[in-house]
């Protein structure tokens, strides 16, 4: 930047100069001068002392030649006259004194002292006429120059200062003669030229300078009118160009300004267009998802359940499609942003194994996850796009991997106190890509291969959006490849470190514990091995069952017995859990150690394998550190970690979900099936949903009744959510109302649009049960709260469950970890789903049989197996157990059929007492649960009504079963309604029973 | 007719002043009460002077003449003053002046400028710048000369006489020899000092060092310059003192330098005063020249002649020229015999006056007169 500059003229440069140069010159030279006038002023005295001494040293000889005193006193008198004599005295050749003059009292100070020479005897011999022998007498003199000197000193004072005034005059008659002659002419002529701007349109002429008065100027004067006319002239033309050339801007200007707005347009457009087309794909994706996933928990046969199932995930693989969509738009738009969060990466892992585990599961890989345990927790950061990227590249390397294993491995790039660099790689042993496609890999819209892509699907945005993120986090992505020995994505992150709670369970009790690991997998045996190290544990390694009994017998007899033995399921020759079977049953081991069963195959199967083995835990690959550590302390009797922080986790949520039970609520959703989700959602917590199905509505609404709250759809037909909450917010009573957007808009702006209007948050659809209640709960309040029922909570008792031919409910609700609605829905599923096993079985047996799929009939054996684990259906499960052995064993067909009889007449009875099941047990435990309190009878009367009478209005025979419950439950005075609305659905009469269900409605 | 010449001229604002002129000189001598002004050069207490106004007052009172004292300390614009003074005043018919520090022609411009007729004594004017006294037209009448050059002459020759038949020689054989004279400034010490060198040029074994100049003619100054001069020059014989006064300097201080005056260091003065004449007896000094303090009354008594109408060119001129007169230890006794009393009184200078005793000798002045006199009026009193 240039420094302010200060306008300054000509003769005040030259003046200040001139004065400067004056002041320094005058002074200079003034120096200069009284130097060397020093030098001769000094020299001129000495002279003049010689003079003296010269001119009068005769006369002073022939004073003291003739004694005469008199002469002599004239003669001294005479000598200190002089200026620099003080005093003198002659003297004959006897030493007596002929005559003795003195000034005055010789003026000397510390000053003068410094400045001038000292005062000086001086004592000059006499010699009379030509005698040099012998002197006549001699002259004393006191020399004084001080006197002199301050003279001198006086004028040389005079001579600096009458220097610099003298050249302050010559600079100031300099001054008056530039200004006179350059300043002011050119202040003339500029203030002419000032008024030429003026008018520009007459003709410029400055007046003739008088050349008298300087040649230049007038010279000057001439110029500039030559090049005034010439500017004129040339303006004139420019004049005439401009015109036309402004014409012919204004032309391009209009041309360029539709083209922009074209172009604008185009790109509202296409915003526009991608945000409605988030917001139509994501409001029926909603209804698919989350009708998909009620419908699965109601009665469905088996086919149906089938259909529905996969309606289910082809909805959510499409939401992830979606999702990426959207995120890449965002990335392109540069408006991604990450959350900055407290999160523990063990958290992030658990649910990478709940999503990847399954997938690599389906596929028998291996899936193992290796993390240095000593990692900072908790990390701050963006959990969600952190998983998303673990879950992309997760999700390609089990994608693109047959056989073998994926292994996800983190370490620390960099540490600091306050922040951690990791690095994340995905390792996997599948077809790899060709060192020619690696660079192709990351860019938009591309995959290593298209034909890989037709094998495979996938949209080619995964790893794009991966490398953004990746980056956005402050690392990098990178993959390293090579075609038929797998792939290595790894990808490099920056968080900083939280505060850390202290949640470590002690280990004293456990640190020194001897700990035997079995698996037949290098890499498990490794990680696995590494993990146990890394908590303080003495760790073996075997790679087989008989391996690990005989470890187990050695280590016993060796009197340092193995604690605990972490041992793989699926193993070649002895499997886990025959081993363990063998351990404990061994007569060798006086204490066989606790047994902890690793399995990538799902817990339910394995605990249904293990059944009457001893097994302490089992662990799902791919296994982390909280949960092998939970595992070992668990076995041991502490209690776990991740438990107790995924309680917390689900605790938040339950407050939530406490803090909003009595709430009244405004639905407004035109959007009928996600009403209905959203009302199921919420009502099972004793909340109470009005709805409206447009803005209008629910102004009408809000008028008529009082509510807690108003959940707002944003785009609606006849008055939109932003309009709606607008003209809420202008009414005074509602400027506090608590208004939450639910849109499917996941569109960049959408929450700051909605806060904008003046709603207080935003849920995002897809709906999360999560985010929903914790949302809702940070701005709703119930004004009249209620409290949580203890026989209407979420979970049923255990003791509440009936008893079920052929399934061990105890053992199936503590597998449902007490959640009888979830074992009542499960028992419900598989009644619907399983009745049909043997035809399935049977179907599959032909197709193999037909050489289409080998292993179609074990898998279906393994699936009944799973899930009559699941909802312990034991006979069932040994039954299923049974036929998968033979299956997979190829067993003859005789041996397979009869086996499959067994098993059918087993899964008929517990079909069949599955289905004789209380209704109101089985029907709806969730209305069950509801109406456990008086005054929430009419409240789920109403709602039972609203559907009864969308179920009439939709001419469904489904409104006969729902008014059967509603007869089960209802011991009000409306039975003879009841009866009324029946026949009238019996008797197909539906317009009649709309009327009815209506008046009912009205009535309460 | 030359005196109503110069009144027309002088003092033609006062016709009564002119007739007085016309008449002045029968007219005066009428008058039997003159008054005359008397100046000194220097002071009352200096022996030459005491002498010299003694004896003037002595003449003038034996002619009837009224006599002031001026004394001028060797000033000459004191001199100038009082001169101017004297002619205001009007009463004083005559001035007996002294050509201190040679002022020859201002000082006779400024008796031109006055009434009354002066004599001039002691010092000579130089009449190469004022012309000779007598003039026509001029005041300045006459004036009483002495030959100062011979008495120098006489007082050195009479000195190195003595040392030569003293024998105050030095190594080589010769006599060494300074001098101490007056003032620079005054012509008669100049003049002294020639018949100084003529004497000692008349030896060959004679050495004068220098010449010391005593601006008052003091003996106070002589003494200090002895005193030195005796370390400068310690084999001097003779010193040649330019007055009585410096002589008795001299003497003080070569007895102070452990010398024997009269011995073997020699002195003499010329003045003839009786101090001197004391220790020329005594034989610390040699001899004083002398008659010099008798010019005073000398000068009184030509000046009363003229003012009563005596002709002196009848008298041989305007210019008196009187010798002096050197008294050693032969005849020292008588003059101090004659001067020692100093009844001055018993003289009778109206023999001396050409008016009271007109003869046509002309003027006869001299000092045996006055001491025959003197001795003759002793030698009556004792018989």
């Amino acid at each position: 930047m240039r420094p302010a500059v200060k306008n300054q003229n000509l003769s005040f440069i030259l003046l200040r100069s001139a004065v400067l140069a004056s002041l320094v010159l005058g002074t200079a030279f003034g120096i200069i001068q009284i130097a060397y006038d020093y030098g001769s002023f000094r020299e001129r005295q000495l002279e003049s002392l010689d003079r003296v001494m010269s001119v009068t040293s005769g006369t002073a000889a022939q004073v003291a030649f003739d004694l005469d005193r008199d002469v002599a006193d004239r003669f001294v008198e005479g000598l200190v006259q002089t200026v620099f004599i003080d005093s003198a005295t002659i003297f004959n050749e006897f030493d007596e004194a002929l005559g003795q003059a003195e000034n005055r009292p010789p003026k000397t100070n510390a000053l003068l002292n410094l400045l001038a020479p000292p005062v000086e005897d001086i004592e000059v011999q006499l010699f009379h006429e030509g005698d040099r022998q012998r002197p006549i007498g001699k002259l004393q003199l006191q020399v004084n120059w001080q006197e002199a000197f301050v003279d001198f000193y006086l004028r040389s004072i005079v001579v600096l200062f009458s220097g610099m005034a003298r050249a302050l005059c010559l600079a100031l008659v300099l001054y008056w003669l530039f200004k006179r002659l350059v300043t002011q002419p050119l202040m003339t002529l500029n203030r002419r030229v000032e008024e030429l701007k003026e008018s520009p349109e007459a003709q410029p002429k400055l007046p003739e300078a008088d050349p008298e008065r300087g040649v230049e100027i007038s010279q000057l004067t001439e110029s500039l009118n030559y090049y005034l006319a010439e500017i004129h002239q040339a303006n004139k033309e420019k004049d005439k160009l401009n015109q036309t050339l402004e014409s012919k801007v204004a032309e391009r200007t209009r041309a360029l300004q539709i083209e922009s707005e074209r172009a604008e347009e185009a790109s509202r457009a296409k915003s526009e267009f991608l945000a409605n087309m988030s917001h139509e794909i994501r409001t029926p994706m909603n209804a698919i998802i989350g009708l998909s996933e009620l419908a699965l928990e109601t009665d469905l046969s088996p086919k149906q359940y089938n259909y529905i199932n996969k309606v289910h995930r082809s909805a959510e693989s499409l939401l992830g499609i979606i999702n990426d969509i959207l995120d890449f738009s965002k990335i392109e738009a540069g408006k991604l942003n990450l959350e900055s969060a407290e999160f523990s990466l063990d958290d992030v892992f658990n649910n990478l194994s709940s999503l990847l585990g399954f997938k690599a599961e389906e596929k028998n890989l291996e899936l193992l996850f290796d993390i240095p345990k000593n990692l900072p927790s908790p990390l701050i950061g963006d959990p969600l796009r952190l998983g998303q990227v673990l879950i992309n590249l997760g999700n390609n390397a089990i994608k693109f991997t047959e056989q073998g294993e994926v292994i996800i491995r983190v370490s620390v790039v960099e540490q600091s106190p306050s922040r951690i660099k990791l690095l994340f790689a995905v390792a996997d042993t599948g077809i790899g890509i060709p060192e020619d496609k690696l660079d192709k890999l990351f860019k938009s819209f591309s995959q290593a291969d298209s034909s890989t892509t037709r094998q495979f699907g996938g949209t080619g945005l995964g790893l794009v959006i991966s490398k953004n993120l990746a980056e956005l986090m402050g690392g990098e992505i990178r993959c390293e490849s090579q075609a038929g020995k797998g792939s290595t994505f790894s990808f490099s992150a920056e968080f900083a470190v939280g505060v850390a709670v202290q949640e470590s369970p002690s280990l004293d009790d456990v640190d020194s514990l001897n700990v035997l690991v079995v698996d037949d997998n290098n890499s498990s045996l490794e990680i696995i091995g590494s993990m146990l190290g890394q908590f303080g544990f003495t760790v073996a390694q075997v790679s087989s069952g008989e391996q690990a009994l005989d470890a187990v017998t050695a280590a016993e007899r060796s009197g340092k017995p193995f604690d605990a033995v972490v041992m793989d399921w699926k193993m070649p020759g002895l499997d886990g859990i025959e081993t363990a079977h063998k351990l404990h049953n061994s007569a060798k081991l006086l204490s066989p150690p606790d047994v902890l069963i690793m399995t990538a195959h799902g817990r339910e199967a394995a605990m249904e394998e293990s059944r009457g083995a001893d097994i302490k835990d089992y662990l799902t690959k791919p296994v982390t550190h909280s949960t092998l550590l939970d595992a070992i302390l668990s076995a041991k009797g502490k209690h776990a970690v991740s438990l107790r922080r995924k309680d917390n986790r689900e605790k938040e949520v339950e407050q939530a979900i406490d803090q909003l039970r009595g709430a009244r609520l405004l639905l407004v959703e035109d959007n009928e099936i996600n009403m209905e989700l959203a009302v199921d959602i919420l009502e099972r917590h004793q909340i109470t949903i009005v709805t409206a199905v447009n803005g209008a509505d629910a102004l009408t609404c809000l008028k008529q009744q009082d509510f807690d709250g108003v959940l707002m759809d944003c785009q609606m037909p006849v008055m939109d959510g932003y309009e709606a909450t607008k003209a809420i917010r202008a009414m005074t009573e509602f400027e506090q109302l608590p208004i939450l957007a639910m849109t499917a808009n996941a569109m960049v702006g959408d929450r700051e649009k909605v806060l904008a209007v003046g709603m207080n948050d935003h849920i995002a659809k897809p709906i999360q049960r999560r985010e929903l209640f914790l949302t809702m709960a940070r701005w709703i309040r119930p004004e009249f709260p209620v409290v949580k029922s203890t026989d209407a909570g979420d979970h049923p008792l255990h003791d509440a469950m009936p008893n079920i031919a052929g399934v061990d409910t105890a053992l199936g609700m503590e597998t449902m970890q007490g959640n009888k609605a979830l074992y009542i829905k499960l028992l419900k599923k598989f009644a619907a789903k399983e009745a049909d096993f043997s035809d399935r079985f049977l179907q599959a047996l032909e197709q193999k049989q037909n050489g289409a799929d080998a292993q179609g009939p074990t898998r279906c054996a393994h699936t009944l197996k799973g899930v009559a684990a699941n909802i312990a259906a034991e006979d069932v499960r040994q039954a299923a157990a049974e036929l998968e052995q033979l299956c997979s064993k190829g067993g003859d067909e005789e041996a397979i059929l009869s086996t499959l009889k067994t098993l059918q007449r087993q899964l008929d009875a517990v079909v069949q007492s599955i289905g004789s099941m209380e209704p109101s047990m089985v029907a709806d435990s969730a209305l069950h649960q509801s109406l456990g309190s008086d005054n929430l009878q009419s409240f789920v009367l109403a709602e039972e009504l609203q559907r009864l009478s969308q179920l009439v209005e939709d001419n469904d025979a489904e409104a006969l079963s729902c008014l059967d419950q509603i007869r089960n439950h209802y011991d009000g005075p409306d039975v003879d309604l009841i009866d009324n609305i029946a026949a009238a659905i019996d008797g197909f009469d539906f317009d009649q029973a709309v009327v009815l269900v209506c008046q009912w409605q009205q009535k309460i | 007719m030359s005196g109503v010449v110069i009144g027309l001229i002088r003092l033609r604002w006062c016709l009564s002043l002119v007739v007085l002129a016309c008449f002045s000189g029968p007219l005066l001598a009428e008058d039997k009460t003159l008054k005359f002004a008397w100046f000194s050069s220097l002071y009352p207490e200096h022996s030459f002077w005491q002498q010299n106004w003694a004896f003037s007052k002595a003449a003038a009172d034996d002619l009837g003449v009224e006599l002031t004292p001026y004394y001028l300390n060797s000033d000459q614009i004191q001199c100038q003053s009082a001169l101017k003074a004297v002619q205001k005043d009007g009463s004083y018919k005559g001035i007996i002046f002294i050509n201190m520090k040679s002022q020859n022609q201002s000082l006779i411009e400024l008796i031109d400028q006055g009434q009354a007729p002066a004599v001039s004594h002691t010092i000579p004017l130089d009449y190469a710048k004022t012309g000779a006294p007598g003039a026509e037209g001029s005041q300045w009448v006459a004036e009483i000369l002495v030959d100062e050059e011979k008495s120098g002459y006489d007082l050195a020759k009479k000195l190195i006489d003595e040392a030569i038949a003293n024998q105050l020689f030095d190594q080589d054989g010769k006599v060494q020899v300074f001098a101490i004279i007056g003032s620079k400034t005054d012509s008669v010490g100049l003049i002294r000092e020639k018949g100084f060198l003529r004497a000692v040029g008349e030896y060959d074994n004679v050495v004068l060092h220098q010449i010391f100049y005593a601006r008052h003619w003091s003996s106070e100054e002589s003494y200090k310059f002895t005193v030195t001069a005796l370390k400068r020059y310690p084999e001097t014989t003779v010193v040649l003192s330019g007055n009585d006064d410096i002589a008795l300097g001299v003497i003080d201080a070569a007895r102070q330098q452990g010398r024997q005056p009269g011995r073997d260091i020699l002195t003499g003065g010329i003045d003839g005063t009786v101090e001197l004449m004391k220790k020329v007896r005594q034989g610390e000094a040699v001899c004083t020249v002398g008659g010099l303090f008798l010019h005073g009354a000398w000068s009184l008594v030509v000046l009363y002649d003229y003012l009563n109408g005596v002709s002196l060119d009848d008298q041989g001129g305007s210019i008196v020229r009187v010798d002096n007169t050197v008294i050693d230890r032969s005849n020292v006794g008588n003059y101090l015999q004659a001067f020692e009393q100093a009844n001055w009184e018993k003289i009778d200078f109206t023999v001396f006056s050409k008016y009271q005793t007109p003869d046509d000798k002309g003027y006869e002045f001299a000092m045996p007169r006055i001491v025959d006199q003197l001795i003759v009026e002793q030698r009556i009193e004792a018989d």
